[in-house]
């Protein structure tokens, strides 16, 4: 989602300001924000060069907020789709003494806000664990070079660092992404570091001992919502964080226009010529809302689903009905390609799931009209 | 509006020396009220004229009184159609409007209030709480601005831009707000006419006190209104044309040309809370959080610089009442983040928004579901409401609910004595009944010394076949108190048992069932036709419910109330059945998507609610009959059911003749084992009683069954079979067993024969048996037998 939105946004907006962009993203696959975004960066530290700081960061909390959410009279590219005072409040939690958790369904841009955050306080958003039940402590602090460790001893010369490391010893941001993957023990390796702030090193010696962390040091984690309860996170660590949900956009339009921007690209990427209409990103996208949301447009309750229904599930589900309609079909997406599509990323393994998708077909799509019609006429796709 | 034209029209809303001084509020600002009384001790004008209810005028000196604020004027009337409707002026101690009452009389200056009565405006303005802030909230202007100063709300906006500011100078008080109303006021497409008919009234009025005044005059009206009067009273043009809009004769607004003529009309003061101040919401809201700024206002009025620790304070006692873990690290964190996001918002104090986005990002460990509350920030609301509650002075005019309430008692003959008062009502006789319905109504506010002692009970249903109440009555020391607070509810005992009611059903946001019973209580004490709210409330409600149990309940009693009442005069409310129908489809997809666990009883029971529904209800209420029919088949079809269920819905296709006996013998083989034939037995009679006594295959296929099985098989399925023969009476249990025996052959037709030995002998030759039969067939005997035989 990230890597998606981010793209998008500096082919939608002004094109003076995704020009320096350009280039940069032919070389590479998906480059990180701070060099996407690296003129407007500057720009917004050279201007707010006398403001006061938290320590450690490179630029005003002010400036922070401005860089993710926009400002078109300075061309600063908005890049996030969210409320002011959500935001402000992420923003706020990182300057305190506490870490950030970002948590939200899957597919709410969790990761691509934690990367805006850093590359905008910390100027660097490649510190990053990424959680797996295979993460180690290593992977988090620090290891050894064995082959140094045995010929010199524990030396400066003979730690491998790891992104915590980096980040105490440097004064920037850590993105420990989805958090919750991670078991128990390995978690509540960051227990020390975020309340003393320091990290004992006892293999080192002298002053060695203790790494103890610079302004500027902070831990923003992302856990997605479907994930808790495969690891839970402990009390100890939970009072270290603020914890934030990041929300599903909240705006139909908002949403619907997200999609049709998303897809247009991919399908231009895939080099498929077919645009999708806006009929039918908006019998998409209200579906979606609708099946998430366990709740029709009109107020009428239905049992939302139990797998993910987020926005990027949207754009692969239109991006893959523009394909199918174009090598398979006359070129121009139909709601039956809407529906085939549906069943691979809607319904995945859960039989239930199908149940609800046909019920909502039955008692939601059938009493409706126009496109709805042909919608649910290809219902037999669903198996 | 050219820029000149409108420098020179904002800079006379800002001259203090004219001679009307126009003062623009927003309804509950504390910075208003403190600005107010400031200018009304510096001006010191011969009269201040509010923006308040002027048929309220000749009761004036009730407002002078001793009350405990907040209070309201509450103005209320009933038209020819009897429909009643009511609306509230209320103030709280920072009230502009109370403010500037209180300055005017420290200096002996006239005060008037100058709306048009809301009666005369009530056909196309029915917005309930006068002192809202709906024409500042609308509008792109707003929008923009928010935008621009990087605030998220109007709320927000103008804590910023007025309330939060420490240093406000009256001449920069006026000119902000003045121009931020003219904004608002000029992107405005079209004033609505409601605020039209209203301006020319205050228009004048303020001519006339012109003309009665010879000092200085001040205009306290909302800052949305200034600029429209200035206009009206100053400008060169004539009014006619702006006259002529009072009396529109647009097509589309047929209504507005006649209203129903007014019966009746009141206006009296009413106690108020923070509680309901704080409750309205959209077009009806006004300033939020009252208590926030009652704070604000105290602090203010006592000299001292605000500060949020004493509310952050209650806060932590509020929420460590509430179990919920508050550690003074907490603390300190939430404290930390309030003042970090108030500097980055650029502000000194901790504000309002600032307090509530640092507890949630301080407390709140868990994702905010949306739509949820969160106990923190329950909490935190609730000390930004404040728990403030009016009480009129001695000595005011009683509010007109206790009047109500004691002529309608004096005329039932039902007042209460020192003596305990015992009345038994038949409620088929129409006198009896109407003091039954008066008495359910002062049941339901709750008036001390009135207790329902027995009677039918409409929310089961056991026993309808007498209808009667008994209640005792006796006076009580509390009695006038509850009155008295119950006039907040309304001003007539209808209407005040109506919005108790509705109040009710909002306490129980999240259960249907209980909307219902509601419902019935509503139809008891007569206020159905007030309660359209509470079915639409009801309707909202079983759009969510998620439990199939308490759905069916709720379907239950719609469907009494629609079908089956004799006395309450529901029957045939297309209302309530439009609600039942909405029950009767979420009921079927709940059903389809139910668990295989559940008390099999109870189920049963819904089922009967649902079976009842579609049967009586078919012919008045549009069910759909495709559909009805199709969850049934999936449900008597799906595996994962529990059998009773299946049974059920095997029963109920059976009866609706969608199914025949040989598809029910067909899925009776499916359930053909000791757990489950009972309980798919239990469900099918339940449901189908009477298309199963007519079919004797039935029988035979169950009795063919039960010899298949083994001893003990058929022991641990018999209590379950009992139980599923109980739905027939003795005489269609001795039929069905007539029609087995003739199929069998077997005519003859009578009791068992008595045992020659007792039941522990019959038992112990049982036993033997049993086993001799086992050990047979283990050594592969009974085969052998069986050739000996042949």
């Amino acid at each position: 989602m990230a890597k998606k939105k981010a793209a998008a946004d500096n082919g939608d907006g002004d094109n003076s300001v995704a020009a320096p962009v350009a280039k940069v993203a032919t070389e590479l696959q998906r480059p990180s924000a701070e060099v996407l975004y690296a003129d407007e960066l500057a720009r917004l530290i050279e201007a707010d060069a006398d403001q006061p700081k938290p320590l450690g960061w490179q630029m005003s909390p002010r400036s922070v907020l401005t860089f993710v959410l926009g400002d078109l009279a300075n061309q600063i590219a908005p890049k996030f789709v969210g409320r002011r005072g959500f935001l402000e409040r992420c923003i706020v939690s990182l300057a305190t003494n506490r870490g950030l958790m970002l948590i939200g369904e899957p597919g709410t841009a969790k990761s691509y806000l934690s990367e805006l955050l850093a590359a905008a306080i910390s100027g660097d958003s490649t510190l990053t664990i990424q959680g797996s039940a295979g993460t180690t402590e290593d992977n988090i602090k620090y290891s050894w070079n064995y082959a140094l460790l045995v010929s010199e001893g524990p030396s400066e010369r003979s730690l491998v660092p790891a992104p915590l490391y980096h980040g105490m010893k440097n004064g920037r941001l850590v993105r420990f992404e989805e958090i919750t993957r991670c078991p128990l023990e390995v978690q509540d390796t960051l227990l020390s570091v975020l309340s003393d702030r320091v990290m004992s090193i006892p293999e080192m010696e002298g002053d060695g001992r203790s790494l103890f962390a610079r302004s500027g040091f902070n831990v923003i984690a992302t856990a997605n919502t479907r994930d808790r309860g495969v690891n839970e996170m402990s009390a100890a660590l939970k009072r270290r964080f603020n914890f934030e949900t990041v929300p599903i956009i909240a705006a139909i339009n908002d949403e619907m226009a997200l999609v049709g921007r998303e897809s247009a690209r991919m399908l231009a990427r895939a080099g498929v010529p077919v645009t999708v209409s806006p009929a039918i990103h908006e019998l998409l996208v209200t579906t979606f809302r609708e099946l998430r949301a366990g709740k029709t447009e009109d107020g009428k309750g239905m049992e939302p689903l139990s797998t993910v229904l987020s926005t990027a599930e949207a754009v692969s589900t239109a991006c893959a009905a523009g394909i199918h309609a174009y090598f398979y079909g006359d070129g121009i997406v139909k709601p039956e390609h809407v529906v085939h599509h549906m069943v691979g990323t809607v319904l995945k393994d859960n039989p239930d799931d199908l149940k609800k998708v046909r019920h909502y077909f039955d008692h939601v799509v059938h009493k409706r009209t126009g496109l709805w019609q042909q919608f649910y006429d290809a219902r037999h796709e669903l198996g | 509006m050219a820029v000149e034209e409108h420098e020179s029209l904002l800079s006379r809303l800002c001259d203090t020396e004219a001679r009307v001084v126009f003062f623009p509020v927003r309804h509950h600002s504390p910075m208003c009220a403190a600005m107010v009384s400031k200018l009304i001790l510096d001006l010191r004008p011969a009269a201040v004229l509010i923006e308040g209810p002027s048929d309220y005028n000749p009761h004036l000196d009730e407002l002078r009184l001793t009350h405990r604020l907040p209070i309201a004027i509450y103005s209320y009337f009933g038209d020819e159609t009897g429909r009643r409707r009511g609306a509230f002026y209320p103030f709280c101690e920072y009230s502009p409007e109370w403010q500037a009452m209180r300055a005017a009389e420290s200096i002996k200056a006239e005060v008037r209030f100058i709306d048009l009565p809301w009666v005369d405006v009530a056909d196309i303005d029915d917005m309930t709480h006068r002192y809202a802030d709906a024409e500042l909230r609308r509008g792109r202007y707003v929008t923009l601005l928010c935008e621009r100063l990087e605030v998220e709300s109007f709320d927000d906006l103008w804590d910023k831009l007025i309330e939060a500011e420490p240093i406000l100078s009256p001449h920069e008080f006026l000119r902000r707000v003045h121009s931020f109303c003219t904004n608002v006021r000029v992107w405005e497409d079209a004033p609505r006419q409601s605020d039209l008919r209203r301006e020319a009234y205050m228009a004048d009025e303020i001519r006339r006190a012109m003309a009665e005044f010879k000092g200085r005059l001040l205009v306290v009206t909302g800052g949305f209104h200034s600029s429209a009067l200035v206009q009206r009273l100053e400008t060169a043009i004539d009014h006619q044309p702006q006259e002529s809009e009072l009396h529109p004769s647009a097509p589309d607004d047929a209504s507005t040309s006649t209203p129903p003529k007014i019966t009746d009309r009141g206006i009296a003061l009413t106690a108020y809370t923070y509680e309901r101040l704080d409750s309205l919401t959209g077009y009806n809201a006004g300033m939020p959080n009252p208590g926030f700024y009652d704070h604000v206002w105290q602090a203010q009025s006592q000299g001292k610089p605000f500060g949020h620790r004493p509310l952050l304070a209650e806060l932590a006692l509020s929420l460590r009442e509430r179990k919920q873990v508050v550690s003074t690290a907490d603390l300190i964190a939430v404290e930390t983040s309030a003042c970090t996001l108030a500097a980055l918002r650029g502000r000194q104090h901790v504000w309002r928004s600032d307090l509530v986005d640092a507890v949630t990002s301080a407390l709140i460990k868990d994702e905010l579901e949306f739509g949820c509350v969160s106990p923190f920030l329950d909490a935190v609301h609730r000390v930004l409401r404040g728990d403030k509650r009016g009480q009129l002075a001695e000595g005011t005019r009683r509010p007109p609910l206790v009047i109500d309430i004691r002529n309608q008692l004096v005329a039932a003959g039902l007042e209460p004595t020192n003596s305990r008062n015992t009345v038994e009502l038949n409620l088929l006789d129409s006198n009896d009944l109407a003091k039954s319905r008066l008495l359910h109504r002062i049941s339901v506010l709750e008036l001390a010394g009135f207790n329902l002692k027995g009677g039918t009970d409409f929310l089961s249903r056991k026993d309808l076949t007498r209808l009667w109440e008994t209640w005792e009555i006796q006076w009580r020391y509390e009695y006038d108190a509850t009155c008295v607070e119950a006039a907040r509810y309304g001003a007539t005992l209808a209407e005040a048992a109506a919005t108790k009611l509705l109040e009710l059903a909002e306490q129980h946001q999240h259960e249907a069932k209980v909307a219902a019973e509601l419902l019935v209580t509503a139809a008891r004490a007569d206020v159905h036709g007030l309660s359209d709210r509470l079915l639409s409330q009801l309707e909202t409600l079983i759009r969510r419910e998620p439990n199939f149990l308490d759905l069916a309940a709720a379907l239950g009693h719609l469907l009494y109330l629609f079908c089956h009442d004799e006395i309450f005069g529901t029957a045939r409310n297309p209302r309530i059945g439009a609600v039942a129908i909405e029950a009767f489809h979420r009921a079927l997809w709940l059903l389809e998507s139910l668990g295989t666990t559940g008390d099999e009883r109870k189920l049963i029971a819904a089922m009967r609610a649902l079976q009842e529904t579609y049967e009586r209800g078919s012919d008045r209420l549009e069910l759909n009959r495709d559909e009805y029919v199709a969850v049934l088949t999936r449900v008597e079809q799906a595996a994962d059911k529990l059998p009773s269920l299946r049974g059920a819905a095997a029963g109920m296709l059976w009866t609706l003749g969608e199914s025949t006996s040989e598809r029910i013998l067909e899925r009776l083989l499916l359930f053909a084992n000791a757990e489950h034939l009972g309980d798919f037995l239990n469900g099918l009679f339940a449901l189908a009683r009477e298309v199963a006594q007519r079919n004797p295959q039935l029988v035979q296929a169950i009795d063919q069954l039960l010899l298949e099985f083994a001893s003990e098989e058929f022991q641990s399925a018999l209590p379950s079979l009992r139980l599923a023969f109980t739905y027939f009476t003795p005489r269609e249990k001795h039929y069905m067993l007539k029609t087995l025996f003739d199929s069998l052959g077997l005519s003859d037709l009578k009791p068992l024969t008595e045992l020659a030995v007792d039941e522990e002998t019959a038992a112990m030759a049982l036993v033997f048996e049993e086993r001799l039969f086992a050990a047979v067939e283990r050594y592969g005997l009974n085969q052998a037998e069986g050739g000996v035989a042949t």
